[in-house]
């Protein structure tokens, strides 16, 4: 049994041992408070380092994916080369071309896409590759091929509708292209696409890291072969094949339509006339331009706006008709045809 | 009592020594005390332990509503009763343990109860109900009044009365038992 003295020296005793592990727990908590509160305050820090990289970050470079595309194309080059070389019977190579075609028809189910696009390219320079091997095979290839897309030379005649039908005209041409391009590339002079980008880089303002998105070859009949280049999402600059023309959009565009229409000089001839009768703009006057054939005595063009046929111009002598003129003229043609049975 | 009272303020200033001045004074008569509690000498010591290691390190606020005295005694009986809900497992052997720590115990009641009749009276007390005890020596050992009894042990005036009477009457019994004659109380 302790004694009172006792007593009190193993109170304080016991006091002072508490008193220091209460100090010691205190600045461990201390330490870890301060230990968290930095590792937060640098946490913090990270993010917003990484916040701000990507916020300033203008585009995702376009050369690192192109270059990494461009040469899983060539490799894919050299393993159609080695293959050809291999086959030793037309009944491979004709198997390589089977392969080939329905590479096209899977790059002509997917848009809008840079993978469907760059495989696009790679069945193109496939099917350049088997061209310079084989052109009896090619040729037999392409009348195959222009038999599976009837849609195509639909799609030029359509083009004057609206800027939307170039944009999908651009988009099927990615899927159209296909056989009949094989022939340009073996008559003209291949441009390369490193040429085309820096013939943009010249012409323009942009940065190569601008210059966002996929190369693709758009096909425009005999007379273009164009690298085009996308930035924000729409079709923004051409680069002609044949002279290496540098071309904006409206003037791709301009020139697209132009040649569009150069076989059918009467169809513009009629439309001047529509201008000059009217004070509607080449604009306003969205729409086909139809024959439409009546007889022998009416060839006329019909243009319609605001979803009226509105004006016509008679073939035989040019004369311009409007649509109730059109109507009168149509009657008294066939003697006193009234428009009842 | 209030010098004892000071002495605290002393220490809640800083004065380690006035403990100590305390701890002396009132060691002896609250280990008789809480030894009524929990009838073990040595759990005894580790309760006054307790309350006093309270007192030096959470330094409990003394308002002066009542006497120090008082307040130390309430403050014991409460560490008491808490060490025993604690324990309580321990107390069901109390029994046997009692046996064994009879020799220190009468040590300490010879040193604080210097008379022969306090000490024949304490022993005498002993044999009364926890309850009883308790009253009979914070009333005439630890002279309290019947409003600091009622304060320590929690009870009303009246109770506390009530159960002076009844320990009183049963101590009586228990003395004539033994011998003794009851007038001297």
């Amino acid at each position: 049994m302790k004694n009172s003295k006792k007593m009190a020296d193993s109170v304080f005793k016991i006091r002072d041992a508490y008193l220091e592990k209460r100090r010691k727990r205190n600045s461990v908590i201390k330490k870890i408070v301060y230990i968290g509160s930095m590792l937060c305050i640098f946490g913090l820090i990270v993010i917003c380092i990484n916040y701000f990289r990507f916020t300033n970050m203008k585009i995702p470079s376009f050369t690192k994916n192109y270059i990494s595309e461009k040469t899983e194309n060539s490799a894919i080059i050299v393993e159609s080369e080695k293959t050809a070389e291999s086959s030793d019977t037309n009944e491979d190579t004709s198997s390589m071309n089977f392969d080939d075609g329905s590479d096209l028809e899977k790059s002509s189910d997917v848009k809008n896409t840079e993978s469907s696009c760059l495989s696009g390219i790679n069945s193109d320079m496939e099917i350049q590759d088997n061209n310079s091997e084989n052109n009896d095979i090619e040729s037999e290839e392409i009348n195959s091929s222009a038999e599976k897309n009837p849609t195509s030379s639909k799609s030029v005649s359509s083009k004057a509708e609206s800027s939307k039908s170039v944009s999908s005209k651009a988009e099927s041409s990615k899927s159209d292209y296909s056989d009949e391009e094989s022939i340009d590339d073996n008559s003209n002079s291949e441009m390369t696409d490193e040429e085309a980008l820096t013939i943009v880089l010249e012409n323009t303002d942009y940065t190569i890291d601008e210059l966002r998105g996929v190369v693709i070859v758009e096909e425009a009949g005999e007379q273009l072969h164009n690298v085009s280049f996308y930035r924000n999402g729409t079709y923004t600059f051409y680069v002609r094949d044949s002279d290496k023309k540098f071309l904006t959009y409206e003037e791709f565009n301009d020139m697209y339509v132009s040649y569009d229409n150069s076989d059918s000089s009467e169809e513009d001839k009629a439309l001047s006339i529509v201008l000059e009768n009217t004070d509607y703009t080449k604009d306003e006057l969205v729409g086909i331009a139809e024959n439409e054939a009546d007889g022998d005595m009416f060839y006329n063009i019909a243009f319609f706006r605001n979803g009226t046929y509105v004006f016509f111009v008679r073939q035989k002598d040019n004369r311009f008709y409007t649509y109730n003129d059109f109507n009168k003229a149509y009657n008294e043609y066939y003697d006193g045809y009234t428009g009842h049975d | 009592m209030g010098n004892d009272a000071d002495r605290y303020y002393r220490f809640l200033d800083g004065d380690d020594n006035s403990l100590r001045e305390i701890i002396e004074i009132y060691y002896n008569g609250l280990t008789l005390y809480i030894n009524s509690i929990v009838k073990n000498i040595f759990e005894t010591e580790e309760i006054i332990q307790e309350i006093f290691v309270k007192l030096a390190v959470r330094k409990p606020k003394f308002n002066g509503k009542c006497e120090f005295k008082t307040w130390l005694y309430t403050i014991a009986r409460n560490c008491a009763l808490n060490y025993i809900t604690r324990h309580r497992s321990k107390f069901s052997t109390k029994q046997i343990d009692e046996l064994s720590l009879l020799s220190d115990t009468a040590d300490v009641e010879r040193e604080y109860l210097l008379t022969e009749q306090k000490i024949e009276l304490h022993k005498a007390m002993k044999e009364l109900k926890p309850e009883y005890f308790q009253v009979l020596y914070l009333m005439y050992f630890e002279n309290f009044d019947t409003a600091d009894i009622a304060k320590i042990m929690r009870k009303s005036k009246r109770q506390v009365g009530d159960l002076v009477y009844r320990a009183k009457k049963s101590l009586k019994s228990k003395l004539e038992k033994a011998g003794f004659k009851y007038e001297k109380l």
